[in-house]
């Protein structure tokens, strides 16, 4: 599939039009191009992500997944040589010029290998919390965060505990629990269940199914059931473009472009 | 049938057609252990020659007997199973050079080399070049040439420099303890030691006389306390300028600056410690006459009461020291930081925390046990270093704090018999060796010290 940047056509203004009449549009990205050195990952990208809602971002490996991800939250500047072109809109604000450290307060991440520092779990979870200097009861953000990450019942008498000492499962969803705990808008998910076993993953997807409505989700996934079983909008991306933007249900049933046929129903099987 | 078998599994190994039919595999086994047993005993008289001259009366027909056995091995080798050129070489090595020994004379000289060398010298180079490889060889072809035997063959010439390294290091160690054990007691540990003469005025009859008076003592405490503080004070200098530079390298820094930090901390340690020794002492001297004279040259008062500037502080000492410190740490750092892997300070920044939160408490609580080590390292050489404190240190026997005449333990144990004070020679001289255990002493508990702490940081820094 050889496709030149100049024929192309995006279609991601169903996506915008549906976000803008049905509900409000949380993050919205305006002609993002993004760079490393010489190279140029995406070309390109209007994309709406609605607000309290799964959006999943599916395509082929190299095709600035990741890229795009680590964009909204500014992250790619970490490792330097990164050039960024175009506007990224969170509620109306550009987050290009926002301060970074303000901005990654109101999006947060979840990797794809859990993470969690070498700390006690309380302390992992306080960490953001105390790096913002927020003014929160420590003891009820633990609280609130495990529960809401479904950990509470399993963790709440081992609070003081080495984090490493958890399961890949639970780690990943300590990682959830402690972006919880500095309260963010967006959440974004890079590939969260690649590291795990089935049964973490399903709880996993039902963590994610239970935050809807209060946080807006951004999930990239190769494993097209769990775009199935957990996003409400999906988002095909190819060689830094977008192919197709819309409901879930429409682009894994009747998608409208031949690419996206090919790559959804080569998965599926 | 079982010879058959064993003929068939071999022959598998041997990589070679060729072989004759009835090869005896236990006429090859004998001649490989001839072989090991008289190279084997070439590698002994080898290592004993180095320090007996008699024994080289026996090099020359050792010599000649481990040609002939290499050539006898070669030949069974040569026409049953490979080609083996190698121990022909080694054979050829052995003859020529027990042709060559019979041509020196017992004594060498000459050359411009203003040094006599006896022949045992030559004898035990040639020994052992020719027989550790050719031990190995015939090993080899003992265990039955097959490819496990390579490997286990090849042993002795890894562990061989390594026994040999441990046994001369055990002879050296065992004779320092043997000299300076006996000397040790508590009164010389605890025993300042004082030399001082001075005259103070008695009233006598009406009249005032001067009586000299004197306090003379003999023991070590000084030195070590002196050595002790000096550890401590390049510690707390250079462990935070280290820790700081090596962040900078890592974080703060790409490019031109931080290669040229990082190529001054290696040229730093390659500096000849005797020109750190001569900044120390020019820091004096220019400091002297002034009024930083207290800080840097130190001041001590006498038995009488009168103060008199020393010719070197501790401080100065320690600033010196440091400069060979620092670059340790700031290795230690930085490797420290550069192995923590990077989705742990990816997740720290997605969580919102400044640069500094995520150095401060995710970098260096996991570099920590390397800094451990740097430390270890830095009290070794603060323990160690004459060369630098040469020329301002003294006895200390007026007094150990920062700003007293700077001294250590291996000061004393070059004074103990090195310089021209007699008087020291006469009350110091028997510590000597004394002096050298306990600064291994200090060595030892340190390292089990890092060790242990070590182990707890990794527990709890890093999990594992």
């Amino acid at each position: 599939m050889n496709i030149k940047v100049k024929e192309f056509e995006s279609k991601s203004k169903d996506m915008r039009d549906i976000a803008e009449n049905t509900e409000k549009c949380r993050l919205e990205t305006i002609e993002l191009k993004v760079g490393y050195g010489a190279k140029n990952i995406l070309h390109g990208i209007n994309i709406a992500i609605p607000a309290g809602k799964v959006t999943a971002i599916i395509g082929p490996s190299g095709c600035g997944k990741t890229t795009f991800l680590r964009t909204l939250n500014r992250l790619n500047e970490i490792t330097g040589g990164c050039k960024v072109n175009g506007q990224i809109l969170l509620d109306g604000e550009d987050i290009l010029k926002m301060d970074p450290m303000l901005l990654r307060r109101k999006v947060g991440m979840v990797f794809q290998k859990p993470n969690p520092f070498p700390k006690s779990i309380r302390e992992n979870i306080l960490y953001g919390v105390k790096a913002l200097k927020l003014k929160v009861d420590h003891d009820e953000v633990v609280r609130v965060s495990l529960e809401k990450a479904v950990l509470w019942g399993e963790l709440k008498n081992r609070l003081h505990d080495s984090a490493l000492a958890l399961s890949l499962g639970q780690q990943q969803r300590l990682c959830i629990a402690r972006t919880l705990a500095i309260s963010p808008e967006v959440i974004l998910f890079d590939e969260p269940a690649s590291s795990l076993d089935p049964v973490s993953t399903t709880s996993l997807e039902a963590s994610i199914i239970g935050m809807k409505g209060d946080y807006t989700q951004v999930i990239v996934t190769h494993n097209m059931n769990q775009a199935i079983k957990v996003s409400d909008y999906t988002v095909f991306l190819y060689n830094g473009l977008v192919m197709e933007a819309g409901e879930t249900t429409k682009i894994f049933n009747s998608p409208e472009r031949e690419e996206t046929r090919q790559y959804v129903s080569g998965k599926i099987y | 049938m079982k010879s058959n078998t064993i003929v068939n599994s071999t022959q598998q190994y041997s990589g070679n057609n060729t072989m004759p039919k009835y090869y005896n595999y236990k006429l090859e086994k004998v001649i490989a252990i001839l072989a090991m047993v008289v190279t084997g005993s070439g590698i002994v008289l080898g290592c004993l020659s180095l320090s007996l001259n008699s024994l080289d009366f026996y090099s020359k027909p050792l010599l000649i007997i481990i040609g002939i056995s290499l050539l006898a091995l070669f030949a069974y080798v040569h026409y049953g199973r490979t080609k083996e050129w190698k121990l022909l070489v080694f054979s050829l090595m052995a003859i020529i050079s027990a042709y060559v020994l019979n041509m020196l004379p017992n004594y060498l000289y000459g050359f411009h080399i203003n040094a006599i060398i006896h022949r045992s010298f030559i004898s035990a180079i040639l020994l052992l070049a020719v027989s550790i490889p050719s031990f190995c060889y015939s090993m080899y072809y003992c265990l039955g040439a097959v490819p496990r035997a390579q490997d286990l063959s090849r042993y002795p010439l890894i562990l061989l420099p390594i026994v040999l390294m441990l046994i001369a290091y055990g002879i050296l160690v065992f004779r320092l303890f043997a000299l300076g054990i006996p000397n040790i007691n508590w009164h010389m540990l605890t025993t300042p030691y004082e030399w001082q003469t001075w005259q103070t005025i008695v009233w006598q009859n009406g009249w005032p006389t001067w009586v000299p008076q004197q306090l003379h003592q003999s023991g070590i405490s000084n030195f070590i306390l002196g050595t002790l503080l000096l550890m401590l004070m390049t510690i707390i200098i250079s462990l935070p300028i280290g820790i700081g530079v090596g962040i900078y390298i890592t974080e703060y820094s790409s490019g031109f600056l931080a290669n040229v930090i990082k190529t001054s901390c290696t040229v730093l340690r390659s500096i000849s410690v005797f020109i750190l020794g001569l900044t120390a002492i020019t820091i004096v001297r220019y400091s002297q006459n002034t009024f930083m004279s207290r800080i840097f040259a130190g001041y001590f008062y006498d038995a009488s009461g009168n103060i008199h500037q020393a010719n070197g502080s501790f401080f100065t000492a320690a600033l010196i020291v440091s400069l060979l410190v620092i670059p340790i740490i700031a290795r230690a750092t930085e490797e420290g930081i550069r192995s923590s892997p990077r989705e742990m300070a990816e997740g720290s920044y997605a969580l919102g925390a400044s640069k500094w939160h995520t150095i401060a408490n995710v970098l260096i609580p996991w570099s920590l046990p390397n800094v451990t080590t740097g430390l270890l390292l830095g009290c070794a050489e603060a323990t160690g270093s004459l060369a630098t404190i040469w020329f301002i240190s003294g006895t200390g026997q007026y007094g150990i704090g920062p700003f007293n005449q700077v001294t250590s333990l291996s000061y004393f144990i070059f004074y103990a018999r090195g310089d021209i004070d007699m008087n020291f020679h006469k009350v110091e001289g028997i510590y000597q060796y004394s002096a050298a255990v306990i600064m291994i002493l200090i060595t030892v508990i340190l390292s089990l010290a890092v060790v242990v702490l070590k182990k707890r940081l990794n527990k709890r820094l890093k999990g594992m």
